[in-house]
C-alpha cells in the first residue's frame, strides 16, 4: 500500500468510527499525500455516501447478491 | 429476505421501472441495493445519482482509490453487502 492509499484508508476509517472527533489536523496526511481541497471533498463524499448506503442496507436486511 | 416489501423488475412501473432500466443499462442487472429502496423511487433515484456523482464523475481520486475508501467504510461498519 502506498502512503497515499494508507492516508485515504486511515482517514475513511476514522471519519466512519468517530465523525464527531474529526479536526482540521486529520486533513494533514491527505494534504501531505498531495490531495487538493477538491480531492479531499471527493474523499469525504465517497466515505459519507458509503456510510449512508451501509445503513440503508443493514437497517432493511438486504440479501447478499446471488453468486 | 429483506425486511420490507420490495418491487421486483417484472412488477416495476413508472418511475421505478425507469430506474431499473437505467440500472440494467449501467450494470446489466438490478442489484439488491436498488430493490431494497424500490418503495420510494424518488429516493432511489437520488441515491443512484449521488452514487454516480461520487464514484464515477471526474476526480483527482482514481477509481481504485474510491473503491478502496468504499471498502474501508463498509468494513468498519461491518456491512458485508
Amino acid at each position: 500500500m502506498t502512503a497515499r492509499q494508507r492516508a485515504l484508508c486511515d482517514y475513511a476509517a476514522k471519519m466512519t468510527r468517530e465523525p464527531a472527533s474529526m479536526t482540521a489536523a486529520d486533513l494533514n496526511p491527505l494534504r501531505e499525500a498531495g490531495l487538493s481541497d477538491e480531492a479531499i471533498l471527493d474523499v469525504v463524499e465517497v466515505a459519507a455516501y458509503f456510510n449512508y448506503i451501509n445503513r440503508v442496507a443493514d437497517a432493511l436486511g438486504i440479501d447478499p447478491e446471488p453468486k | 429476505m429483506a425486511w420490507i416489501k420490495t418491487v421486483g423488475p417484472s412488477d416495476a412501473e413508472g418511475a421505478l421501472r425507469a430506474e431499473y432500466e437505467a440500472a440494467i443499462r449501467r450494470a446489466g442487472k438490478v442489484f439488491n441495493i436498488l430493490k431494497i429502496q424500490s418503495l420510494n423511487p424518488g429516493t432511489l433515484r437520488a441515491s443512484m445519482q449521488l452514487y454516480q456523482a461520487t464514484m464515477h464523475a471526474p476526480s483527482e481520486l482514481t477509481r481504485v482509490e474510491r473503491e478502496m475508501i468504499a471498502t474501508v467504510v463498509s468494513q468498519v461498519n461491518h456491512c458485508f453487502y
